[in-house]
């Protein structure tokens, strides 16, 4: 129970209502500010919910923009069930066109938050304390951001729990992207401390997306993501008529990515400007060279080659040309028909 | 002849020399500073000069790395006169992935620049005093920036001069981009204070285009600007080898997109955050929705339609999503499939 965040709409009620999730603030320019974040919900019949949410990093566009379109022209007849929509949980980062709030904050490493603390840590402990438990299943909507550029996918990361790993895959496959990507745990960082590795550890259904990156959205990706969006609730149920497959639609088999190897991982290895040798979604032959980093201050220094360090296809690619030491250029690994042919443990 | 960039090295040595362009600075950090510009010459034989600048803006990137591949993979024997490299003159800007200078300045807006000015000042005035004297050519690549996104295309301005006209012409072609653009002069900007205008106000040869978008790079846009750019100085005669024609370059029919008229550049109606509703080549007729622009503070507000004013191409999108009131989202283009349909169009209006 949050005592720092209310919802000035009753998430109970029948129908569909527009509100704000409304967060005590105090900035130098309004001592007795309230933070108000658009929230939508509809509810109809009998059925789950659903928990749609984007812009958890600010850059990330597509989600947005299929969240606004849900909340601006879902039918409530066409709901069984109830869905909570936030189109954007990062306003501040999405205004200014950043990943972070403007106090360096990345929203997906604060939960699960913190009742007394910044913004966005009340928004954080308000999500998982009163929202995550009364929803089925969530879906986060992600999507490269400016230092990358993704195949446009759903993806998971590979559960531990079994069981909760099959309900991920199944909800993953549901968006209908021709790639869909799984991921480890990231090193060092606690998952919970991450709005999906928390979701997920409550044992709900949920599927988290990266649908384009650079910073940008353009109408193809965007349709993804709606197109996506509104199969996903067809397959949790939430919303009627039958959930098709990306064969039923007439498109080519989804590829899944298996990127839980550390080999999966491209880092520059200096400081300059990135050459996308090899694009998203390009096959790789271990040792090739995927990229060129390019010296901009000296004429004379021959680029430094980044090579495959395994064969697959480049899920993630640069987006931000500018890079220095360690930041992740490439991410690539096999591919394969379905995630019943990963192998047990990646080399 | 400025006093206040030199370079260090004579660029009239034949083979392939690298250096800088040093200019005075003086930062808090460093009083008495010299700024560099990374500067390569290649000289072989005869045949004239041709200037490559990338990195006028800071953002753009397909410019800068095809013109440091070219400078680090070009072969000297190769050449046939003289190919000067520039490949990022905004190197402030490039690094931190801006289209301006850190104090604002546009360097596609300072020319003829400024002898005893700022450093993007000193190096437009050495630009147009020192540098676009001594060459036949002058190439500016650009590549949209963060906020927009182009089909990759050369493109040219529509100036009024024959002569001048029929050299930007002949420039644009020899790129084989898939599509080219023209267009107008920017209203309330004096044209001679862009790069490539002031070059041509000088009677050189110019070729521009804006080769991808977003402040990033694909490889599909790389390929592009490079085959375009061999091509390109081929065509002009500076390096050896054949000029390769549309369909030896896999391109398809010619197509020049046309963006003269004023209608034709969609501005945001409102604040807000855009959302294309339109592909890059998309055809669109007057009246349809381009995109349209959310109001994220107010989830009842629907959100406001942006529409064409013009029938066409989309040769331009948005790039960077949150938007004012004026920003450009969008360029819609005549779509000629000649040039011969262009000039009878000009004979008949």
């Amino acid at each position: 129970m949050s005592t720092t965040v209310s919802c000035s709409i009753d998430l109970d009620s029948p129908g569909k209502t527009t509100g704000y999730l409304k967060i005590g603030d105090s900035t130098n320019h309004s001592g007795w500010a309230t933070y108000m974040v658009p929230i939508i919900k509809y509810k109809n019949g009998q059925g789950p919910t659903v928990l749609v949410l984007a812009g958890n990093h600010g850059d990330e566009y597509e989600g947005q923009f299929a969240a606004r379109d849900l909340a601006n022209n879902l039918d409530i007849n066409e709901v069984t069930g109830r869905i909570i929509i936030i189109p954007c949980l990062s306003q501040p980062a999405a205004k200014a066109g950043t990943r972070l709030w403007p106090d360096g904050t990345n929203f997906n490493r604060i939960f699960p938050g913190n009742e007394n603390g910044a913004v966005h840590g009340k928004l954080a402990y308000y999500l998982s304390t009163e929202l995550f438990p009364q929803v089925d299943a969530v879906f986060e909507l992600h999507s490269g951001g400016r230092g990358h550029h993704f195949v446009p996918c759903s993806h998971m990361v590979w559960s531990q729990d079994v069981t909760q790993r099959k309900r991920m895959i199944e909800g993953m496959k549901s968006y209908n992207t021709s790639h869909h990507m799984v991921f480890p745990e990231q090193p060092g960082t606690d998952p919970t401390t991450l709005l999906p590795g928390l979701v997920e550890r409550l044992g709900k259904g949920l599927v988290t997306t990266e649908l384009g990156g650079s910073g940008i959205a353009t109408y193809e990706s965007t349709k993804i993501a709606k197109d996506g969006l509104r199969n996903g609730l067809r397959y949790f149920k939430v919303i009627k008529g039958e959930t098709k497959t990306r064969e039923e639609l007439g498109f080519t088999p989804p590829l899944f990515l298996d990127l839980r190897s550390s080999q999966s991982y491209h880092s520059a290895t200096h400081v300059g400007l990135y050459e996308n040798i090899k694009g998203a979604g390009d096959s790789v032959e271990k040792g090739e060279v995927i990229g060129l980093i390019h010296d901009m201050d000296h004429p004379d220094t021959p680029a430094a080659e980044i090579r495959a360090q395994q064969s697959g296809v480049i899920g993630v690619m640069r987006g931000f040309p500018r890079v220095n030491i360690g930041d992740v250029v490439a991410v690539l690994g096999p591919a394969y028909s379905s995630t019943d042919e990963f192998p047990e443990n990646p080399e | 002849m400025s006093t206040t960039v030199s370079i260090s090295f004579d660029i009239n040595t034949p083979g392939k020399n690298t250096g800088y362009l040093v200019v005075g600075d003086s930062t808090n950090n460093s009083g008495w500073t010299s700024h560099r510009v990374p500067i390569i010459s290649f000289k072989n034989g005869e045949g004239p000069t041709v200037l490559l600048v990338g990195g006028t803006h800071g953002d753009e990137y397909e410019g800068q790395i095809a013109a440091a591949s070219l400078s680090r993979s070009l072969n000297i024997n190769d050449v046939t006169g003289r190919i000067i490299i520039i490949p990022c003159i905004s190197m402030e800007a490039g690094r931190n992935g801006n289209r301006l200078w850190n104090d604002g300045a546009n360097f596609n807006r300072v020319f003829p620049g400024q002898e005893n000015g700022a450093v993007h000042g000193k190096l437009a005035h050495f630009l147009s005093s020192e540098l676009f004297p001594q060459c036949d050519g002058v190439v500016d690549m650009h590549s949209g920036g963060r906020s927009m996104y182009f089909i990759p295309s050369s493109n040219m301005t529509w100036v009024k001069d024959k002569t001048q006209r029929a050299k930007l012409i002949k420039n644009m072609l020899a790129w084989n981009t898939e599509v080219h653009m023209i267009g107008g002069e920017q209203p309330n900007t004096d044209p001679y204070s862009l790069l490539n205008r002031n070059a041509e106000a000088q009677g050189k040869s110019v070729s521009t285009g804006e080769f991808g978008g977003i402040g990033t790079t694909t490889p599909q846009s790389m390929r592009i600007i490079k085959e375009g750019l061999e091509n390109f100085l081929r065509a002009f005669g500076v390096l050896k080898g054949q000029v390769k024609t549309r369909s030896e370059m896999g391109r398809g029919a010619l197509a020049i997109v046309d963006f003269r008229d004023g209608n034709k550049f969609i501005n945001a109606p409102r604040a807000g955050i855009y959302e294309n509703l339109v592909a890059l080549g998309a055809e669109v007729k007057k009246g349809d929705i381009v995109g349209q622009i959310h109001d994220v503070d107010h989830p009842d507000t629907p959100p406001v339609p942006v529409y064409t004013a013009a029938d066409g191409i989309v040769g331009v999108i948005r790039g960077f999503p949150p938007v004012v009131t004026g920003d450009c989202v969008c360029v819609v283009g005549k779509k000629w499939n000649s040039l011969e349909e262009i000039e009878k169009a000009e004979a008949n209006s």
